[in-house]
């Protein structure tokens, strides 16, 4: 998958090109308002579909409009049938919200819109799914009633559903390399659950490509097999986690002092020192 | 952590539901044949089938007066009665109930927001303001003229106008209402506001009730009389060739938007995650606005307005069997047929002879639902 990107006028991002090959475990990182989510966004697709309406350009009113491509192997993603990119893409957004009271697992179940399964399949993927996000026995609670963390969870099992059949049910169902996009699915979850969720993303990289955005520094060391900086609307770095999270970068980027330590089985990890209170952060 | 598992407080299962609302609408169309200020017995019930299947009078009739009735050569008054009066006005009864639930729980789907009723986003005032700017205009216009239209033909197009006015107004208020963040993009919590949704539906509904006024100024003693039941959602045109129009109406919006089932409940993630789901996002929505404002115009047009039954009908539906729209819509189908014939029953016995308008009937029963809904999540329905 390759993206390049240029907003103009509020400039969220800017001359951005990025790459992701299938059965990669890409992590997104960067300060709030880096332009994060919105790299995630271009590489969704989303706004080749909502460009701005008219009226708010004519107005001048904050008016962006967007240049760029997001393009699967040699196809542009604004060019394929919405049901066709649906079955590559699957992608989790920050926070949902649904009006009615649907189960888990109707929920879940959403996730099957594109795909054209046998009942049986249908089960089978969806019981999956339940298992990767550790809804088991969650499936008739209504989502409404549920708390913050199980309902990421819950719509991330939504978004796993929506990659698996290819892999799971039939080999024949394959659309070719699948993507699946998740904006920072582990801010609710406890932290047994953050591993959980980011174990059970890393076994889909084996087939599917993984793009995750994170602030968890720790959790893409551990679990990423390339990362992305961004700061500012620009990409910082690309590269493996252990090579890019050098004290020097986290702190030219967040502004925040760290130290390098080996953790168990040699792997590094990071510790941080506080910070003063008047200390302005380094931009 | 899995001690927390409840069963799915959902009483019944939709096909229950669907079979309980099936045997109570046959139910109550034997109670609406056999009630009103004549007494029925069965043996009228049988002469009026005859009447209707077999003879010349059937469902050609379409113009039911006394003097039809009176000259029913020497054959049973009563079955003529239950034939060409409670029968028609039994289907319109369930068509139009049909139709404004089933447009009512898709608008919600579309606004995704359980109180967008058509009456209370002024969908059915802008219904009302097509068929009344098409009665004055089309008055006016063959008076001068002085060349007269036969009376259907003025009846479909004061439907068409009506389906245009609701139409209009639905696109505009899902444009006024949908919000947008301040980069131009929907949101990730998509969804409508409320508060836009009600006061737009306010706007629409006074400059609906001045265009009434102005044809109560101009209209005559009878035309007046007509008007006035209009406003207040009545079955009083009901006739065999109001009634099949209304069915066949039913019949095509209820098929068509069962078929945006599936994508009615994707679109209840948000329009982004519909999209991301496969959903051609404008196209569906493109669909339920014309779907759901040609179903509620032609239901404004035959029957005036008819309020609160888009909105009881499916919130009650989605207490017994859940949001699901593959179930929700026919089930919300049947439960709108039933209730207005229920209501219809109401409204010819309460104060009989006379009959009510069974506009105030659905007025009287769906407004306190209407508050006990907004008081029981205030917060969800306050912003």
């Amino acid at each position: 998958m390759v993206v390049k990107t240029r907003y103009s006028e509020k400039r969220l991002l800017d001359k951005v090109s990025v790459t992701v090959h299938p059965n990669e475990f890409v992590a997104i990182v960067g300060p709030n308002g880096a332009g994060k989510s919105t790299l995630l966004k271009a590489m969704s697709g989303e706004f080749m579909e909502y460009t701005v309406p008219r009226r708010s350009l004519r107005r001048g009113v904050r008016g962006m409009t967007s240049a760029g491509v997001a393009a699967l192997g040699d196809r542009v993603l604004s060019e394929l049938p919405a049901e066709d990119r649906a079955k590559r893409i699957a992608v989790l957004p920050q926070a949902s919200t649904l009006p009615f009271d649907y189960t888990v697992e109707e929920v879940v179940r959403l996730g099957l819109f594109p795909w054209r399964l046998s009942v049986k399949d249908a089960n089978e993927v969806v019981r999956q799914a339940l298992i990767s996000a550790d809804l088991l026995g969650f499936e008739q609670r209504h989502y409404l009633s549920l708390s913050g963390g199980e309902r990421q969870r819950t719509h991330f099992a939504r978004v796993l559903v929506q990659v698996m059949p290819p892999a799971l049910v039939n080999p024949a169902f394959s659309v070719g390399s699948q993507y699946l996009l998740l904006d920072e699915p582990t801010s609710a979850l406890d932290l047994s659950h953050q591993h959980a969720l980011m174990q059970a993303a890393s076994q889909h990289a084996r087939h599917v490509g993984v793009v995750v955005v994170m602030h968890d520094l720790n959790l893409a060391l551990q679990y990423a097999s390339r990362c992305i900086l961004v700061n500012r609307g620009q990409v910082v770095e690309q590269g493996t986690p252990t090579d890019i999270f050098t004290p020097d970068c986290i702190a030219d980027v967040f502004g925040v002092k760290a130290h390098r330590v080996s953790g168990k089985a040699g792997q590094p990890q990071l510790l941080f020192e506080p910070l003063m209170m008047d200390r302005n952060r380094k931009r | 952590m899995r001690s927390h598992f409840q069963a799915a407080n959902r009483p019944l299962s939709p096909y229950s539901l669907i079979s309980i609302l099936i045997l109570g609408l046959l139910l109550a169309c034997i109670v609406g044949s056999f009630s009103g200020v004549m007494t029925v017995h069965f043996g009228d019930v049988c002469e009026a089938f005859k009447l209707l299947f077999f003879d010349d009078i059937g469902l050609g009739g379409a113009h039911v007066g006394n003097d039809r009735l009176n000259n029913g050569a020497g054959s049973n008054p009563t079955a003529q009665v239950i034939s060409q009066l409670r029968w028609p006005r039994l289907v319109l009864a369930m068509s139009v109930g049909a139709c404004l639930a089933v447009c009512g729980a898709s608008l919600q789907g579309l606004f995704r927001n359980p109180l967008a009723d058509p009456s209370l986003i002024g969908v059915s005032a802008g219904a009302s303001i097509g068929a009344g700017l098409a009665i004055v205009v089309l008055e006016t216009l063959f008076r001068s003229m002085s060349f007269s239209l036969p009376h259907w033909a003025v009846q479909h197009l004061v439907a068409l106008c009506a389906f245009v006015g609701a139409g209009l107004v639905a696109w505009l208020i899902y444009i006024i209402a949908t919000c947008r963040r301040a980069d131009g993009l929907m949101g990730a919590a998509g969804g409508t506001s409320v508060t836009a949704m009600l006061l737009a539906g306010i706007a629409v509904a006074s400059l609906a009730g001045a265009v009434s006024g102005v044809l109560t100024l101009i209209a005559d003693d009878n035309e007046l009389r007509r008007v006035s039941f209009w406003q207040m959602g009545s079955l009083e045109t009901s006739g065999w060739g109001v009634s099949i129009l209304a069915f066949v109406v039913s019949v095509i919006v209820c098929s068509l938007l069962t078929q945006q089932a599936k994508a009615l409940d994707a679109l209840a993630l948000g329009e982004v995650e519909a999209s991301h789901l496969g959903v051609n996002v404008a196209r569906l929505k493109r669909r339920l606005v014309l779907l759901s404002a040609f179903g509620v115009g032609v239901s404004v047009a035959l029957t005036g307005m008819i309020g609160f039954l888009g909105l009881v009908a499916p919130h009650g539906v989605r207490l017994l069997i859940g949001p699901n729209h593959r179930y929700l819509l026919p089930a919300s189908a049947l439960m709108g047929a039933l209730l207005l014939v229920l209501s219809d029953i109401l409204s010819r016995a309460v104060l009989s002879p006379l009959v009510i308008p069974v506009g105030m009937v659905t007025a009287v029963l769906g407004a306190p639902v209407f508050l006990w809904l907004v008081s029981r999540h205030p917060q969800r329905y306050g912003q």
